[in-house]
């Protein structure tokens, strides 16, 4: 029965693999990409400068707000950090079915309007990372199915590597296969907890949408019902229809704060609830960086007597191991050391993917001495999926920086430009050799972004210019990573070269050989 | 943190020593029974330490670190045993 049932894993880990291992990758880079959504976001919205945050903001904002409308509900200021440079107010004015809500994003120093480009920024990769762009087209569905078969991949590919632990810490380099599996078996061993992780957490974070049977049979609104039952929040605020002035100092909320939440830049935004009412409620929330919860930390206090009020209640065990999970996949949590290790894991899992479907077409074309369709199929698919998206995602920050900034639906634009790109690399990969394809799209994806930094520095030198005098590490750290994405995609054309011209010298050598040959 | 990074990469160095093929790739030489089992022995406390001397802060988060790091270091490992093969590839060349 052993030697039977291995047999079954191989078989569901070669094949669930490859059906689904392209959208896969996919859903994996642009998942990796997404651990820095927020410093990417900064890079594609240079406007907005590289300015620090300050306590010091929050009475000039309540002041702000103050001019703006008296009719105004909620108040709302949002600190910029070093992850998130915006600086934003907010309010919003009751309207007849929803309130209507009002924003400003502004300069820190002098507190003037920024106008900023109209861009999806980082957030892009995080949203098609789980919608595919097909957002009321079954996207969700699609990246769960994907979810899914991650998890079947997992357990199988346990079974299929026998060598797994034995194997545990060797790569050969002596030849290509042998390197490529070792890889694959390598990199399957360090993002298993990883993987595991992602692939179990992206199921529970919609589990109202895969699994909605249960909810929809006990409650008539299914799974919002169910989330009202099972959330805890603090009670609204009833207003007492007592006219107040709005208060114009944070500073003893702040203090108090300080003692509750003791680290260096703890508040993430401030809430201020009915400003002129005189059971107005002011409401901190924490920059998530101490709990693996996405649960947002807040502490209340009344408005006028700065009196702190109860806390939100805590959660059901369930719901909590749920939070867990969703804080777990967005790892909102994670400081700047713990960010770039999730994205080495990210990179590491895109690696696996990457080297399994080129194994498995290798494996193949080593057996058969006749290709068929689906071996060409599977050969440019991987060529247009592994080479042509990341071509795709240089293109998409190249038309963040081409595109005129008064176009009308410029974000839109922008994601065109990336999936128009990947269209084309997915003609280009059917129309040459695929070698030539690979190589070729890889020197034009080390090419683009290696001038990258280049191009950003000569449309505006005062963006770089301003991040390097404010230590700004989100943006260098942006042209940084384009320089060393760039060098080893230049690494791997010149290693791919290097196999293309090969047995290109050989047949000349052997072509030499045979004229001399005749002609002795 | 740094400490309990440090001490798992030791503990996952001396695990691969642990592995004959390994040894012998780093030293030339066959690895003995009684050396592998005091690799072995040494590899597992050294790696079950790295984890206790983080453990007095929150262990969720303490386990996403050490998590995290076992995945670097794993990979750390395999990436010089297989420079060191490069190497013997090279010279035996």
């Amino acid at each position: 029965m052993k030697p039977d049932f291995r047999r079954c894993m191989i078989w569901l880990h070669t094949y669930s693999g490859l059906l689904i291992g392209w959208l896969l990758f996919v859903i994996f880079v642009t998942g990796t990409l997404s651990y820095f959504n927020l410093e990417i976001s900064q890079w594609m919205k240079p406007e907005l400068g590289s300015y620090k945050s300050s306590d010091k903001l929050l009475n000039q904002s309540l002041s702000l707000l103050s001019e703006q409308t008296n009719k105004s509900q909620r108040w709302q200021i949002n600190l910029p950090t070093e992850r998130d440079n915006q600086f934003v107010i907010s309010w919003s004015i009751p309207d007849v079915k929803r309130a209507k809500r009002f924003s400003m994003i502004l300069d820190s120093q002098t507190f003037n309007e920024i106008k900023v480009r109209d861009t999806n920024g980082g957030n892009f990769f995080r949203t098609f990372h789980y919608t595919l762009e097909l957002r009321g087209f079954g996207g969700r569905y699609i990246a769960g199915i994907a979810a899914m078969v991650m998890l079947i991949g997992i357990f199988t590919g346990v079974f299929t590597h026998r060598r797994f632990f034995k194997d545990f810490f060797t790569i050969r380099i002596n030849k290509l296969m042998k390197t490529l599996t070792d890889t694959h078996a390598v990199m399957g061993v360090i993002t298993l907890p990883f993987c595991f992780v992602i692939s179990f957490s992206a199921l529970l974070i919609y589990i109202s949408i895969y699994v909605p049977f249960s909810a929809q049979h006990h409650f008539d609104n299914g799974y919002r019902d169910l989330n009202k039952l099972v959330s805890t929040s603090l009670p609204k605020v009833t207003a007492s229809n007592i006219a107040v002035e709005p208060i114009k100092d944070l500073m003893p909320f702040v203090n108090t704060v300080k003692t509750y939440w003791p680290e260096k830049a703890a508040i993430k935004s401030i809430v201020y609830e009915q400003p002129f009412d005189s059971n107005g409620r002011i409401l901190v929330y924490r920059n998530p960086l101490i709990s693996l919860s996405n649960k947002a930390e807040v502490l209340a206090f009344h408005a006028k007597s700065a009196e702190l009020l109860a806390p939100i209640e805590p959660e059901r065990t369930a719901r909590v191991i749920r939070r867990i999970f969703y804080g777990l996949h967005e790892a909102h949590f994670a400081t700047p050391t713990l960010r770039w290790l999730f994205f080495f894991m990210g990179v590491a899992s895109c690696i696996l993917i990457a080297s399994g479907l080129i194994i498995w077409l290798n494996k193949r074309l080593d057996k058969v001495k006749k290709r068929h369709l689906g071996h060409t199929l599977v050969e440019r698919l991987n060529i247009a999926g592994i080479a042509g998206l990341l071509l795709a995602i240089t293109s998409y920050f190249y038309a963040n920086r081409i595109i005129p900034l008064n176009i009308e639906s410029r974000a839109e634009l922008e994601v065109t430009t990336f999936l128009l790109v990947w269209f084309i690399c997915l003609i280009y990969s059917f129309i040459r050799p695929a070698l030539k394809a690979w190589s070729e799209i890889l020197f034009f994806t080390a090419l683009a972004l290696l001038l990258l930094p280049l191009v950003d520095f000569l449309i505006e030198p005062n963006w770089l210019m301003q991040a390097l005098e404010y230590k700004n590490m989100a943006y260098i750290g942006f042209d940084l990573a384009l320089l060393f994405s760039g060098g080893v995609c230049l690494s791997i054309y010149k290693w791919l070269k290097g196999v293309i011209e090969k047995p290109e010298a050989k047949n000349i050598k052997s072509e030499i050989k045979t004229k001399e040959r005749a002609l002795c | 943190m740094l400490i309990s990074f440090i001490i798992q990469l030791i503990a996952l160095w001396l695990l691969s020593m642990a592995m004959s093929k390994h040894f012998r790739l780093v030293f030339k030489k066959p690895l003995e029974d009684n050396k592998a089992m005091i690799f072995k022995i040494l590899g597992w406390l050294l790696l079950i330490m790295s984890f206790f001397i983080i453990s007095n802060k929150s262990i969720a988060m303490v386990s996403v670190y050490w998590f995290s790091y076992l995945a670097l270091n794993i990979f750390i490992i395999a990436a010089c045993n297989a420079w060191f093969s490069l190497n013997k590839i090279k010279l035996s060349g």
